[in-house]
This record gives C-alpha cells, sequence and structure tokens, in this order.
C-alpha cells in the first residue's frame, strides 16, 4: 500500500495509468467473440478487413492480422480468396452457446457478480431517466420491440435468445437521452448481455422477463422513474441468479468417484 | 445562404432549412441515378455520386455537419436490400457497420427515415442519442428523395451540442427563456441554461386547441408563447407574460 493513497492520489493514478499496450491481440480476439457470442457477429457475417479492423479498433494491422489468426486457429473464422474474398464468422449452429459457456465457466463468481453490478447499475439509471424524458412516440416504439412478429417462435431462427430483450434495453437505454450511458450500456451489452443470452435460451426464464419488460415500457410510459429502476434490478438479479447456477454446474467438481451412483 | 426572415422564429429555423435546401440540391444527380426503374443503380454507384455531395456538405465549417449521406429504401437498389451511403466527420470516414442486413432492419423502422418517405416532406428528427451512426446526442435532418416513388432519404446530421453555439444569442435575443423545441415539444437548444436538451417541454404546441403550458413543473406550468418554424415541425416557445 502506498503511503500517499488519498482519494485524491488515487484518482490522479488513474490519470496516468497505462493504457495497456500489452495483451491487445487477445483483447481484440475477445471482442470478436463476444460479438459472436451476443449473437452481434453471426455465422457467415463478412468482418472488416485487416486494415479496417485495425483502424476501427485502433490498434496496429498486425495485431489485428494476428487475432485473426487466433480465431482462425479455434475456427470461429475463416478466410476465403479472390473477388467475393475476405474473413467470415464460421459457427455451426448451437455452438455459440458452447463459446459462452467456455466465458462463463472461465469467470470466478466475484467477476460474475461484478460484472452484473456494473450492468444493473447503468441499465437502470437510463430506466430511471427514460421515465423522465420518454414521450408517447417513444413508449409506442419500446411496446413494438415487445410485440412478436407474427407467427414467430420466442427466438426467430438465426436470433440469439434474449434478443429482445436486449433490444428493448438498448432503445430504453437511448431514451436516457445521455450518449454516455447508451454508449455505455452497448459496450456492457455485448460483454455481460451474451452471458444472459444462456439465461434467455429457456424460454421458462425468457417469457416471464418479456413480460417483465412490459411493465417497464408501463413505468416509462407513466413517467415512474422509481418503478422503472426497481423493475430493471429485477431483471438484472433474475437474470444474474440464473447464471450462477449454470456458472456452479459448469465449475462442480466431477464426482468423487464413477462408482458412487451420485443421483440427479 | 440564410435568406432574410421576419420573425426570430424564422431566422432560427433559417439554419435547419438552408441545410435541407442543400440536400434538396441532391435531387439532380440522385434523380438521374435512378431515372429508369428497370435499371436500378448498385451501391458502387450510390456511393460514387453520393460521397463527392455529402463531402461538400461536410466541408461546410457554417453548418458543423457531423454526417451526412443518402440511405435507400427498401429494394431500391440492385445488390442489396438496404443501403447507406453515409459519410460522417472532419476526415469523411465512411460509416461501414458489420451487418447491413440487420442495420437495415434497425434504419428501416427510424423516425428520420420514415416519416421523410411517408409524408413526402422534409423532417427534423431529435434530438436523439443516435447509437447507429453517430454514437453522439444528434439532431438529423432528412428529406425523401425520388418524388412520387421514394427511393430513399437524403440526410445530415448535426450534434445537438454543436446547436448550442448556433443559436444560443438567437434565442436569448427573443426571450431569456426561448426554447427551439421539436414536433414533441422535446427541447433542443433553450436559452434556459437549467433546462437540458432532451426535456418535454411543450407536448401539444402543434395543437390547436387552447393555449399551450410548460409541462409539469416546468416554469412553474406557465402557459406559453410558441412560434412555429414555417415548413419545418420546430417551434421557438417561451412563457407568456
Amino acid at each position: 500500500m502506498p503511503q500517499r493513497s488519498s482519494p485524491q492520489h488515487r484518482l490522479r493514478a488513474a490519470v496516468f495509468a497505462p493504457l495497456g499496450e500489452t495483451g491487445k491481440v487477445q483483447r481484440v480476439e475477445d471482442r470478436i467473440i463476444q460479438g459472436i457470442s451476443a449473437g452481434v457477429l453471426r455465422d457467415g457475417d463478412r468482418l472488416p478487413s485487416e486494415a479496417e479492423l485495425a483502424s476501427s479498433l485502433g490498434v496496429a494491422t498486425v495485431t489485428a492480422r494476428e487475432a485473426l489468426v487466433g480465431l482462425r486457429s479455434r475456427g470461429l473464422v475463416s478466410t476465403k480468396r479472390g473477388r467475393d474474398g475476405g474473413t467470415f464468422v464460421t459457427l455451426p449452429r448451437g455452438d455459440r452457446h458452447q463459446l459462452v459457456r467456455d466465458r462463463l465457466g472461465g469467470m470466478s463468481r466475484v467477476e460474475l457478480r461484478d460484472l452484473a453490478i456494473h450492468y444493473g447499475a447503468i441499465a437502470s439509471s437510463a430506466a430511471e431517466l427514460a421515465a423522465d424524458f420518454a414521450d408517447q412516440d417513444d413508449i409506442a416504439a419500446l411496446r413494438r420491440l415487445l410485440a412478436d412478429p407474427p407467427g414467430a417462435a420466442p427466438a426467430p431462427a438465426g436470433q440469439a435468445p434474449g434478443r429482445v430483450v436486449g433490444d428493448f434495453l438498448l432503445e430504453l437505454a437511448a431514451l436516457s437521452q445521455s450518449a454516455r450511458l447508451t454508449r455505455e450500456y452497448v459496450r456492457l451489452h455485448t460483454d455481460f448481455g451474451s452471458l444472459l443470452a444462456l439465461a434467455h435460451a429457456d424460454p421458462e426464464f425468457d417469457a416471464p422477463m418479456r413480460r417483465l419488460c412490459a411493465d417497464i415500457a408501463e413505468a416509462v410510459g407513466n413517467g415512474e422513474p422509481d418503478a422503472a429502476r426497481h423493475l430493471v434490478n429485477r431483471y438484472v438479479r433474475a437474470g444474474l441468479s440464473r447464471l450462477i447456477t449454470e456458472h456452479s454446474r459448469l465449475t462442480a467438481a466431477p464426482a468423487p468417484s464413477p462408482t458412487s451412483g451420485r443421483t440427479t | 445562404m440564410i435568406q432574410i426572415q421576419t420573425t426570430p422564429a424564422e431566422r432560427i429555423g433559417g439554419y435547419f432549412r438552408a441545410v435541407l435546401d442543400l440536400l434538396g440540391e441532391w435531387a439532380g444527380p440522385l434523380d438521374a441515378l435512378f431515372a429508369a426503374p428497370a435499371h436500378r443503380p448498385s451501391r458502387r454507384q450510390v456511393d460514387a455520386a453520393v460521397e463527392p455531395l455529402a463531402a461538400a456538405l461536410l466541408d461546410r465549417a457554417d453548418l458543423s455537419i457531423a454526417g451526412a449521406g443518402f440511405v435507400a429504401a427498401h429494394s431500391a437498389l440492385t445488390d442489396a436490400p438496404w443501403h447507406m451511403a453515409w459519410w460522417q466527420g472532419g476526415s469523411k470516414e465512411r460509416l461501414a457497420r458489420l451487418t447491413p442486413q440487420e442495420m437495415g432492419e434497425t434504419y428501416a423502422r427510424r423516425e428520420w427515415f420514415t416519416v421523410p418517405l411517408e409524408s413526402g416532406r422534409a423532417h427534423v428528427t431529435g434530438p436523439y442519442v443516435d447509437f447507429l451512426c453517430t454514437d453522439e446526442y444528434t439532431v438529423t435532418m432528412t428529406l425523401p428523395v425520388g418524388g412520387a416513388r421514394p427511393v430513399g432519404v437524403a440526410g445530415a446530421d448535426v450534434f445537438v451540442e454543436s446547436l448550442e453555439g448556433v443559436f444560443g444569442a438567437d434565442l436569448a435575443a427573443v426571450h431569456p427563456a426561448a426554447t427551439l423545441v421539436n414536433r414533441s415539444g422535446r427541447v433542443v437548444v433553450s436559452a434556459d441554461p437549467q433546462l437540458a436538451a432532451g426535456t418535454v417541454l411543450a407536448p401539444g404546441w402543434q395543437s390547436a386547441a387552447g393555449v399551450p403550458r410548460a409541462r409539469g413543473e416546468l416554469w412553474g406550468g406557465a402557459e406559453l408563447q410558441a412560434e412555429a418554424c414555417s415548413r419545418l415541425p420546430l417551434a421557438v416557445v417561451y412563457p407568456r407574460v
């Protein structure tokens, strides 16, 4: 512990903290993997070129290239040459969930809870502000997002589970009228939201959560900021609880002996 | 460019009309591109036609434009169901997203796209957080392209923060609390420094029934004087004395 660790000192240290030159390749890979797990990048989607990727992520071209090599070796992207060539997402159906489970299993419960707290703080603050700022057109747009497309199953083919709730909360975040909150929500959504998709894959979770979103729209429409905040927090807690159960299952030590006859 | 206006509301609306007039000048090159319904243009042809037009608009330092371009209506092009030929910022960076399909599905229901196509008239959307394009708090001006057979919208974005500088003095000259509101009565810019952009201040200012009032506790619920900016879904409002 440094001798001078006043809050002011801590804030000053944050200004001059390293920008993180190391591990950039890994971070680029993680970003793309998060995009795939969140269902933002779908099977067959073309990725930007190395140069575009480097420029949009703010890394060197060689870093982007190395990241693509890593993704290719994991079978998550493939590269085609020629006129219609490029790098494409390759994701056999179902694999997205495995990708997310791997990520969840690799996290600690502390990290998972902390992520949920951050996500909940942003999403619920946005909801609170939205209740102050939304007009009738905004509420109508929110409700349209929740209306099932005619004849569609809970999650239409090729669409990530939880997409409806995720899109709803993104629109809600934008209604806060805060560009910063909205950007932060988008960032967290590819992070925590991709984990939540695991919970949404179960219709027994997804259906009541969609109803909860309808209640959120109602609270926002009635101009009830406290209720809107409370309902969003309830969603995040329910999602976190599901993820912790799944996390425990994934990280459970194998049964002591195959002959112990543990019943399930 | 900005014509002589009679009222303060007209003078303030002049900014938006100047941008929309410039977008209106795109009709020549764009109509030519879509002249033959049997030969719809490709993305590449549209991009080539729009890029210099957008670049010229972005170069107008007096207008503080953050982004500009053309957004195609569904199936207006030959090689893609949806397309945005849009450039942003001083470096005129091309707006590129990973999944144009999803992008189209998303922009197809945005106010800045649907209203001009359905009404056939110029529209001003916002302020709103534009998480599709600028990632900033934005006002978008759009104009339908293609007359009776609309093929898309031409548009330009301006950041709400830039408008503070553009209108601040003009508004204060009208009334110390004069406020520019959009069609829903939402604040775009106000001379009242305590009144945040985005606040719904004057819902119903367009309604003919009765005198509009400030919403809730804003300005003590005062009756409002509302002066519409002609041809635009905008008004300057301030408390009646």
